[in-house]
């Protein structure tokens, strides 16, 4: 009997709290705007992390991130379900459209960019392929380094799962299409790896690997090596990153080919709603928080002050 | 399994005998036996009842729920595509392919690669957890002293405890290494790797078993063989052995069903490459690792979220098969030996 009291005891010392404090919470939300943000998946770290610095300066918004794709995120937009849309590439021609036919405008924000690094072992005597030689490496029309003027050794794929934005981002950006005009798939023996860390570890410990991912979270690793990308023959062959820090220049110039921008879009006739949020998105602060997320920031040019609001 | 068998019937008859008493106190002693008692003790027994009728719902329920998501995909993607995929060529002719692209820009599904990668792990790993597994359980039942098995039983189930993510891991980064330096196969990561790491879990669950079924021959079979002369290997590779062989062979089914529904091992030491190959070398890609790997960012109510729930459809008839064979012979078995 004295067991089962404190067991009471215990739940009711555990529980009323819960209930006394999720019940502040929800008349505080009710003060509060409250901003839907929906779609790309690559982003919702990076949205979610927007969020929480912007709750923690200004007290009067609660802002809810969800994933589900870039296309999720803009059909929510137009159906009027989401306040931003996140996406990892622009409208496309028949949602522009159907966003006309609802009587949405859609307005369109560059939010940050991303920057994919291709690396192989440090060891590796390669320094820089064409975007076509990574494209046929990573489809698997070459096969062996000697191909392309290494040693004699065959190449390990490494990449990442198919529902990743990086492996989306990847395959539409460099691999390219075959004759039918359907686009290319990675080769059917390329490794699969849980997250861009997990890839790196493996690339780390394979002299034979080549692999792809963020530069953010390359450029300070010694144990791979980042290669230089050449858009095609003649062109100078520029790398992401060099002496361990991210080539900024490189790819808001774009002389580094394999990068895209990250939009939010958001209905003009809503737009007061998310301006706040937005400036500070665009503010040099929000951009640090690209920094930190692995994502590379936009150009000083592109971005606001915050505190001129 | 005579033990078990005793084991069962003891419990049930504790059961019974607990209700009678519980009943014989309501008549004889009830004056001393308080209102609240009572109440508390039905509904203890209630409460009981309940989770078990629970246990048997939510099975239903996942059981409906992997069923009715897994035949959409049957519905929308077509039975014949989870095999093949006719890729149109240029010329209009076709190339029969077999592919898990679900993500493609060509969706191709086919399980192919997907079955051979889950065998290419699992029987290697049944190979190798059988010949430790089975010496183990022999060594344990016929040769260590009682005090040394009391020591070592404990030590080899508590191998089976060990979160199979930290095997997983250990394989990645120290296992893989090791067999790289020492057998420079084509992949780093490869279904050798994850063979090993999978042998962790299963030589506990084959050893176990097979002593619990080395344990249940008629001490008379042993006595017998000795009296006629024979040896202590004698003894146990020819009249033991093939005595418990049902029972081994049960333990080394449920091995094989373990292996095959295994998945954060060969997510992680395998290297998951949908290669479709026969080389243990090479990196492969198993139906589990597929599932983990694939759900978390499929969006929902798509093809490639049905495929995924149908695959666990397919794994899930394939060890509830090897889990009813070895039941079955577990049920035979012990009705062979109740002398």
């Amino acid at each position: 009997m004295k067991t089962i009291r404190y067991m009471f005891l215990i739940i009711a010392v555990v529980m009323i709290p819960m209930l006394i404090f999720s019940g502040c919470k929800r008349s505080d939300a009710e003060r509060k705007v409250v901003i839907t943000i929906k779609g790309s998946d690559t982003m919702v770290n990076l949205s979610q992390k927007w969020a929480e610095e912007f709750m923690k300066k200004e007290n009067g918004y609660t802002i809810q991130v969800t994933g589900g794709g870039s296309g999720t995120g803009v059909a929510a937009l137009i159906d009027g379900t989401t306040n931003i849309a996140n996406s990892s590439r622009e409208l496309k021609e028949a949602e522009l459209q159907k966003a006309k036919d609802r009587g949405v405008n859609p307005v369109v924000y560059e939010v940050a960019l991303d920057g994919i690094a291709v690396i192989v072992h440090p060891s590796n005597k390669i320094d820089n392929l064409t975007l076509q030689q990574v494209a046929d490496i990573f489809t698997g029309k070459i096969t062996n380094w000697k191909q392309l003027g290494g040693p004699d050794m065959p190449i390990t794929l490494y990449g990442r799962e198919n529902s990743s934005g990086t492996y989306e981002f990847f395959k539409d950006h460099v691999l390219g299409k075959d004759e039918r005009g359907i686009a290319n798939d990675y080769a059917r023996n390329t490794q699969v790896l849980q997250g861009t860390a997990a890839l790196g570890e493996a690339v780390a410990r394979d002299v034979k690997a080549i692999g792809y991912g963020g530069v953010g979270y390359f450029a300070e690793r010694k144990d791979v090596k980042i290669l230089h990308i050449k858009a095609d023959e003649d062109s100078e062959a520029v790398a992401p990153a060099e002496n361990g820090k991210v080539d900024f220049e490189a790819i808001w110039s774009g002389r580094y080919s394999i990068s895209r921008y990250l939009y939010c879009f958001a209905d003009q006739m809503h737009v007061e709603r998310i301006t706040d949020f937005m400036n500070f998105v665009l503010s040099d602060e929000g951009q640090e928080v690209v920094a930190s997320m692995e994502y590379i920031p936009l150009p000083p040019e592109k971005r606001l002050n915050y505190n001129d609001k | 399994m005579n033990t078990e068998n005793s084991n069962t019937a003891k419990t049930e008859s504790m059961v019974s005998g607990s209700g009678t008493n519980l009943k014989g106190n309501q008549s004889g002693f009830s004056k001393k036996i308080s209102l609240a008692t009572r109440i508390r003790e039905s509904l203890i027994k209630y409460f009981f009842a309940v989770n078990g009728a629970m246990a048997l719902i939510f099975i239903l329920l996942i059981f409906i729920f992997l069923f009715k998501e897994g035949f959409r995909a049957i519905e929308n993607i077509g039975l014949m595509e989870f095999i093949y995929f006719d890729r149109p060529q240029l010329d209009g002719s076709y190339e029969t392919v077999y592919d898990w692209y679900p993500t493609s820009g060509e969706p191709r599904y086919s399980l192919v690669p997907l079955l051979l990668g889950s065998l290419l792990t699992s029987i290697p790993a049944v190979i190798i957890s059988t010949i430790f597994g089975v010496a183990a359980g022999i060594y344990l039942s016929e040769i260590a002293h009682p005090k040394a098995k009391e020591i070592l039983k404990p030590i080899i189930e508590l191998f089976a405890g060990i979160p199979t993510v930290v095997l997983g891991f250990i394989m990645l980064v120290v296992g893989a290494s090791f067999f790289n330096d020492l057998l420079h196969p084509a992949n780093r990561l490869n279904a050798f790797i994850a063979a090993i790491g999978l042998s962790f879990v299963i030589i506990p669950i084959i050893a176990s078993l097979t002593e619990d079924a080395l344990h249940s021959i008629p001490q008379d079979l042993r006595m017998a063989s000795y009296g006629l002369g024979a040896t202590k290997w004698q003894t146990i590779s020819r009249v033991i052995l093939p005595a418990a062989f049902s029972g081994v062979s049960a333990s080394i089914i449920l091995g094989f069903g373990r292996a095959i529904g295994e998945t954060m091992i060969v997510l992680m030491a395998s290297g998951n490459a949908a290669n479709i190959t026969s080389d243990i070398f090479k990196s492969v890609r198993t139906m589990t690792a597929t599932i983990a790997a694939e759900m978390g960012e499929v969006s929902q109510g798509s093809d490639h979220y049905f495929a995924l729930f149908f695959i666990g459809i397919v794994l899930f008839t394939i060890t509830f098969v090897l889990n009813l064979i070895a039941e079955i012979i577990i049920n035979k078995m012990r009705k062979k030996n109740t002398f």
